[in-house]
């Protein structure tokens, strides 16, 4: 019987090498990679998730620079103030810097 | 495939992106907290200048501005604009829109106040633009109510509507 070639070879002929498969998925591994990232970008950026990111982290920092208090309001504020060293629950009271409770 | 070096090359500027973008995130807020602490000096200097004694209000204004503009401004407009700039209304020099002379509790609210804004992102994690210009900043508001006392003018003016007779001696 007359030897036959392998199967490879009688496509791509002889002298050829499988290493083109491997780059190959290479791409499409990198490239599925890539697109989830992006997409998660766009997505987060489509839910507003640097807002929520920016209204958790940044407005307390922001109230906490301002007033010495995370959860400080100015007088300023349109909710009135709260947790302020200057703030007075009632006429005649003051506040020892951020202590919770109002001395009499 | 015969090289394989282009691969961790490639590799590399994938995770760079987020590496560095994290790294100069963590960087510029250092420096924006520092620069806060500054600026909460110079507004408290402004207003010990505010607070002390001159020959008119506009005089004591005046001086607490010269203050905190040689601190915080150059030639150029914001001295350290690499850092953070100028936000909203900048620099005020007087009262708060809250003062009530009449009440006692709303009579502190005399002296001097600094907005500005510092972008936290030096390098945008992912794509330019995946986040919004209001996201990457942060606002801060920087101020000292130190009061003033009263002036040389507002003095003499108030001693010349009493009827009795008062010396000066510059105990205004």
């Amino acid at each position: 019987l007359k030897k036959t070639s392998r199967p490879v070879e009688a496509i791509w002929g002889s002298g050829t090498t499988e290493s083109g498969q491997a780059l190959t998925e290479y791409i499409f591994l990198l490239a599925t990679i890539v697109s989830a990232f992006l997409l998660i970008l766009n997505l987060s950026r489509t839910l507003g998730v640097g807002s929520i990111l920016q209204k958790s982290y940044a407005e307390p920092f922001q109230a906490l620079y301002r007033t010495g208090d995370a959860k400080g309001r100015s007088f300023e504020d349109a909710k009135g103030p709260n947790r302020h060293a200057r703030y007075q629950a009632c006429s005649g009271c003051f506040r020892i810097f951020f202590n919770p409770d109002v001395y009499p | 495939m015969k090289k394989k070096a282009g691969q961790s090359t490639l590799e590399f500027i994938l995770v760079s992106v987020l590496f560095f973008s994290f790294t100069f995130f963590h960087f510029k807020l250092s420096v924006l907290l520092a620069f806060g602490n500054y600026v909460h000096y110079a507004t408290f200097m402004a207003a010990r200048a505010l607070l002390s004694g001159g020959s008119s209000e506009a005089e004591q204004m005046d001086s607490a501005r010269t203050v905190i503009t040689k601190m915080l401004k150059g030639q150029g407009g914001d001295r350290f604009k690499a850092i953070a700039k100028e936000d909203g209304p900048g620099i005020q020099v007087g009262s708060s829109s809250r003062l009530n002379r009449q009440e006692r509790s709303l009579t502190w609210l005399y002296g001097v106040r600094y907005s500005f804004k510092g972008k936290l992102f030096m390098i945008s994690p992912g794509k330019a633009g995946s986040l919004k210009d209001q996201d990457n900043q942060l606002s801060l508001v920087s101020e000292s109510w130190l009061g003033r006392e009263v002036s040389d003018e507002e003095c003499t003016t108030y001693i010349q509507t009493q009827s009795a007779a008062f010396e000066l001696d510059n105990g205004c």
